[in-house]
């Protein structure tokens, strides 16, 4: 289950999100001519968005105010650190993996991101970083392309 | 029956069995590809039951075997798994891993075995009259499994509800399935099949709680993850499970009776299963904190609706979902012919040794089961931040195994930004997951029906199911409330 604080005041975010989510699907709805009716009686395609996004923006609008009047301080997470730690120790290394994973390849950006995900998380004994990263992208790369048959990009090193 | 019993149908049976706990318990693997990866070698068994044996097994042992990873890792193996992982993954934190994943084996073989008998002499009776059902009837169907995932996810109704919205709305995405207009696809070619729901929920489960674990208050239970308690998990597994035998026979019913009918499928299974339980428990505050009935629920009635599947599957040769089209499919090529007439004495027919082998299966899931635990749970013993860096590769090939496309591999990216913002602002992730599968069923439903009755919504509110949901709903919101108040003082 997740992990509900249970205080009101950590809604304000995601309420702000939400009602900009909504408001989105609402304006693009409106924006994007889509090719609507093609029987009698049919709603067309823009239903269903223009229906979530008017539910998103009503619902944020009724957390947003409920919690805007609770006056509760807000609870975790909400530190710049709970923030910008996980981004950049996973998420940054995560986006260069995938800007570069046809390029170089399975094998080797694999193991570039499991050594950079240990090397980050200052994982202290650097042989093993070195063998797993190794070892791992070598089974896997083996069991998914070659016993599975799953086409995973070969790069530089042209295999698997 | 003896026949079963020769080598040439043990050893692919065993394999099957032993082939699907594998791809079941890797993220991203789902069990409709792993019977799609097993369909062609079973044409090469010399012995055609051996093939049938070995496809059944796949197909039964990957739903189990998607609690492993989910049990232990909060990321489940297939989709079927999601409503599992709720409160088994918190058993495991509390330190009772070894139960609950032995709760989840018991409950599946359970479940399992009470799905057949389910199809053996329920099925013509649930088909035909899943087959009564119309455009309405589905369309409520999909927005009582939205409102029931909404109601018993979170702590506030309206978070959930959010979230379920946020995921009909992300359902909208791609080539409309009634007139195939393009809509918010941006001209991005992967756009045109929508957002693909493995990579989504690879994302929303397995990198999510990989950002959370790296957030700082996370580190003081980062080792808590990797130790799993066997002993006598068993034994208590046991105990549990038949403390509380309602649970495991009504959530394999339903599991059963939700597998019968077309499009649904063991996640939605899991789902009614999960909030039927939480509905009737005298614990309903203690779901998601770690509640064996929470446990057992989901894992009987994910496993009892892939036999349910069958029902409509074998006597009108409609399949419930992709795992059980595939199987018919096969089983066409076995001389099994779908129809009316399939569950009638015949000569040289092959249902009443499928029935076995489908029943036998379950034992059989024990047994590899058991040790399939033992093995998994070896990889825990790694370092958190080895084990960590291993879940992110598999977060990754697992996204980008479906369709061998990148851009799946940003889909994950993001959403696993999302789910990491919406678990720490207390927005329950779950809701979304429904409200993203059952979307489509939803607008093709409506629309379907209002174009055969000229636009007129009459005949939805004239339908029985409607009554069904609106009484459902009112009563959930009722005891949330008196529930709420309770707890207030």
């Amino acid at each position: 289950m997740e992990n509900a604080s249970g205080k009101s005041g950590t809604l304000k975010a995601p309420a702000i999100f939400f009602f900009f989510i909504g408001l989105s699907i609402f304006i693009l709805s409106t924006l994007v001519p889509l090719s609507g009716r093609n029987a009698e009686g049919d709603p067309g395609s823009l239903l269903l968005p223009y229906m979530s996004g008017t539910l998103l923006v009503g619902m944020s609008l009724i957390i947003f105010y409920k919690n805007h009047s609770s006056e509760v301080s807000s609870g975790e997470g909400s530190s710049i650190g709970n923030l910008l730690k996980p981004l950049y120790l996973v998420l940054i290394p995560l986006i260069i993996f995938i800007s570069l994973f046809q390029l170089l390849g399975a094998l080797l950006s694999i193991c570039l991101l499991i050594w950079s995900y240990l090397l980050l998380t200052k994982y202290t004994n650097k042989m093993i970083v070195f063998l797993l990263g190794a070892a791992a992208s070598l089974f896997i790369c083996f069991i998914f392309g070659n016993v599975l048959r799953i086409s995973l990009p070969g790069g530089v090193i042209g295999w698997p | 029956m003896l026949e079963l019993f020769e080598v040439s149908v043990l050893v692919p049976w065993f394999f099957g069995i032993l082939f699907g706990l594998f791809v079941g318990s890797t993220p991203g693997l789902t069990a409709t590809m792993a019977v799609a990866l097993v369909v062609p070698v079973s044409f090469h068994i010399s012995n055609p039951l051996g093939g049938i044996a070995m496809i059944l097994g796949v197909s039964f042992t990957a739903i189990f075997a998607g609690d492993l990873p989910a049990t232990f890792l909060k990321i489940p193996g297939t989709p079927a798994s999601a409503a599992a992982t709720l409160d088994s993954h918190e058993m495991h934190k509390l330190g009772h891993g070894g139960k609950a994943i032995h709760i989840n084996l018991l409950c599946s073989c359970l479940g399992g075995i009470i799905g057949v008998l389910g199809l053996a002499f329920l099925g013509p009776v649930i088909a035909k009259w899943s087959l009564k059902m119309d455009s309405p009837e589905y369309f409520w169907l999909a927005v009582l499994g939205i409102s029931i995932s909404a109601i018993v996810s979170g702590k506030y109704l309206l978070t959930g509800l959010l979230s379920a919205t946020f995921g009909v709305g992300l359902s909208t995405i791609g080539m409309d399935s009634i007139n195939g207009a393009q809509r918010w696809t941006f001209n991005i070619p992967e756009l045109q099949e929508g957002i693909q729901l493995i990579p989504m929920m690879i994302g929303l489960y397995g990198l999510s709680e990989i950002l959370r674990r790296n957030s700082r208050h996370q580190e003081l239970d980062a080792n808590k993850w990797k130790e799993v308690e066997f002993k006598n998990s068993i034994s208590s597994a046991i105990r549990e499970v038949f403390n509380h035998p309602i649970t495991v026979i009504r959530s394999s019913f339903l599991g059963c009776l939700i597998g019968a009918l077309p499009g649904a499928g063991a996640d939605i299974g899991a789902w009614v299963g999960y909030g039927s339980a939480k509905k009737f428990s005298k614990k309903k505050s203690k779901f998601g904190e770690g509640e064996v009935e929470g446990v057992i629920a989901p894992t009987s009635a994910n496993n009892s609706s892939v036999a349910g599947a069958w029902i409509p599957a074998l006597v009108f040769g409609i399949p419930g979902d992709a795992v059980t089209a595939i199987v018919l499919g096969a089983l066409i090529m076995y001389d099994i012919e779908p129809g009316p007439a399939v569950f009638s004495a015949q000569e040289g027919s092959k249902i009443p040794a499928l029935l076995w082998i489908a029943g036998l299966t379950q034992v059989l899931l024990l047994i590899a089961g058991l040790i399939g635990i033992r093995c998994f749970s070896l990889i825990l013993k790694l370092p958190s931040k080895v084990l960590e860096s291993l879940i992110l590769v598999f977060c990754i090939v697992g996204s980008y195994a479906i369709r061998s496309s990148v851009f799946d591999l940003w889909v994950m990216a993001i959403f696993g930004l999302i789910g990491w913002f919406m678990n720490s602002k207390s927005i329950p992730v779950a809701p979304l997951l429904l409200g993203f599968i059952l979307g489509g069923t939803i607008e093709k439903e409506l629309r379907s029906g209002l174009i055969s009755h000229s636009g007129d919504f009459y005949p939805f509110i004239m339908s029985p199911f409607f009554f069904i949901i609106v009484i459902l709903t009112v009563i959930a919101i009722v005891l949330r409330r008196i529930r709420k108040n309770k707890v207030t003082r």
